[in-house]
């Protein structure tokens, strides 16, 4: 015999939610309207192209905090998809000699099936086994990149064609920008729908106990493989977007280093937020290749010198991130009462 | 024929022998207490049933099919639910949204026909309406005082529809009149069809709401029957007059 509950009532009372305009979804408007508007008011090619890289770097961001924030998974060799998206496209076309258009697609069914693989030795283990266990699989991607030299070039890198190759290379700079930028968009605006539906909450679960969950009825597995995937992919194609933009596949897509990038943008900008992960990324990345660079020049090397300082203060001062500090205080402001809570960290 | 059924189920940590041979029936409707000094294999016993440990020896049947070494997700997908000991809650997510997580089960899928995420919260609502906690719905989980997140995790436990569910020392931590509210709500289940294995140390409270109950010592069965049969018989009283009580 079951138990029945009345769902009749007030569902009326559910429908009648209108789409408020508050002042977070303001400031994201006024955001998202000002960053097409760039090239308009200032043509600096560099600023450009930073912003461009940055928005990149806020999709595979993004993509990390998907897995990490969300589902519980830190992983530390999150590059590896990102490579894989990077050596895929420029393989595609120095092999085949197919565009990179159609390296994306390719690259993201590649990606999915690697997830796949390796997912099922990967989810089984918790915790820090995860994610020392995934700082295995870009060590293992890179060997695999110089032992077949002949056809990667090692650690040359391997050449990349262009999205654009009709364009001028100031139009060019400019519709990668705008590529970027609406990939950012239609990405972000993906992961933070999944992330705020019943399957990222049931994510979320996983991620406060994975016991419980079962417990709910819940085959977590199924749901880590597909946080796994959705992650991968994104990563995936943020690295088949990067290449063509650089123009090279370099073994730095593999690095360990690179790895910890998205850990780092994430961290700052605010855990289990997605839009945290996104500017985040966007505010380091654009310091570290623009500001840095042009405003106020700093050697290369003292780069992350000057970002570990405020990075550590705010990892211990504000765990939950700036980005995500200050939409909580707007919301607030909003009359939405909304208690910033003490996340689970990187 | 009973709803649960184990037979002969045996768990060893090493050389210790948690639960040795332990059979038992619950029946259809009915509220079935297991008691025993600490150390009895309760728990171990409440893992065995539910899949989070396997056991080395024996079979655990419901509604007459063979459930042993089943994922503990498929259990609860069978129609078995379970609370924890220490509460379990998810702590980032609301209350409703904590019940959300067990609708969204395929269990729960197939009962309720609903799809829209505004009529899943409307039947949560409904839910957190009978354990009492319908007016801290929005709330976050990581707020709740000890005796909210153990109604919260009874339903949590409800909404995965269960034909059987297994509390896991509900009332400790609670004042009398939550036990007595509490020890309602159960009586209030059963009487809707619902059957009930509880696992408690407060014998006063639980011997007023159980048909039948089991004692474990040193994780042997060594008692079975009504709650007054047991207290008279010997081998409890030298358990519990010997242990802590």
């Amino acid at each position: 015999m079951e138990i029945k509950f009345n769902t009749l009532g007030s569902i009326l009372k559910g429908s009648m939610k209108t789409w408020l305009v508050t002042p977070h979804r303001l400031l994201a408007l006024v955001i998202i309207t000002f960053s097409f508007l760039v090239p308009s008011i200032k043509l600096d090619i560099t600023l450009l192209r930073s912003i461009t890289l940055a928005s990149i770097s806020a999709i595979f961001a993004a993509s990390w905090d998907l897995l990490a924030g969300y589902c519980g998974q830190p992983n530390f060799g999150h590059a590896l998809t990102f490579g894989l998206g990077a050596y895929g496209t420029a393989l595609l076309y120095n092999l085949l000699g197919l565009s990179p258009w159609i390296a994306i697609p390719v690259n993201l069914l590649i990606a999915c099936v690697i997830s796949v693989i390796i997912g099922f030795p990967f989810l089984r283990v918790r915790g820090p086994y995860f994610s020392l266990m995934s700082m295995v699989f870009p060590q293992i991607a890179t060997s695999i990149i110089l032992l077949f030299k002949d056809v990667t070039r090692g650690d040359r890198g391997l050449p990349c064609p262009t999205f654009f190759p009709f364009l001028t290379i100031t139009e060019r700079r400019i519709a990668e920008y705008y590529m970027a930028l609406l990939f950012l968009l239609v990405s972000g605006i993906i992961m933070y729908k999944i992330a705020n539906s019943l399957r990222g909450r049931i994510f979320i679960s996983i991620l406060d106990d994975e016991l419980a969950s079962q417990s709910c009825g819940i085959n977590i597995t199924k749901y880590k493989m597909q946080a796994l995937i959705v992650s991968n992919c994104f990563a995936c194609l943020a690295g088949s977007l990067y290449a063509p933009i650089v123009n090279l596949a370099s073994l730095w897509t593999f690095s360990l280093t690179f790895s910890f990038y998205p850990v780092i943008w994430t961290v700052f900008g605010g855990v289990q937020t997605i839009y945290g992960a996104i500017m985040g990324a966007v505010i380091l990345e654009t310091l570290d290749r623009y500001i840095l660079n042009v405003v106020v020049p700093v050697p290369q090397e003292w780069h992350m010198v000057i970002f570990s300082i405020p990075i550590v203060i705010f990892i211990i001062k504000w765990r939950f991130g700036l980005v995500r500090l200050i939409v909580e205080k707007i919301k607030n402001i909003s009359g939405k009462t909304s208690v910033v809570k003490e996340s689970h960290g990187g | 024929m009973a709803l649960l059924h184990t037979k002969e189920v045996t768990k060893r940590f090493g050389g210790l022998i948690a639960v040795n041979k332990v059979s038992f029936e619950v029946e259809k409707g009915e509220i079935v207490g297991v008691i025993g000094p600490n150390g009895a294999g309760k728990t171990t016993l409440l893992n065995l049933i539910t899949g989070f440990l396997k056991p080395d020896f024996g079979i655990v049947s419901f509604d007459d099919e063979d459930i042993t070494g089943w994922k503990p997700f498929d259990i609860v997908n069978r129609g078995i639910a379970r609370t924890f000991q220490i509460v379990r809650p998810f702590r980032h997510l609301s209350a409703i949204d904590n019940v959300m997580i067990s609708l969204a089960s395929p269990r729960s899928k197939t009962r309720n026909q609903v799809n829209s995420t505004t009529q899943l919260q409307e039947v949560a609502a409904e839910i957190l309406k009978l354990v009492g906690l319908y007016e801290l719905r929005y709330e976050s989980a990581g707020n709740f005082s000890h005796g909210n997140l153990r109604r919260l995790e009874i339903a949590r436990a409800l909404a995965t529809y269960p034909e059987l569910l297994l509390l896991d020392e509900p009332f400790s931590g609670l004042n009398p009149i939550e036990i007595e509210n509490l020890s309602e709500s159960i009586t209030g289940l059963r009487s809707k069809g619902l059957s009930l294995l509880i696992i408690e140390h407060k014998l006063e409270h639980l011997f007023k709401i159980v048909d039948k109950v089991i004692v474990l010592h040193y994780g042997e069965k060594i008692a079975e029957g009504k709650p007054a049969e047991v207290v008279e018989n010997k081998k409890v009283q030298e358990v519990y007059i010997g242990g802590e009580e």
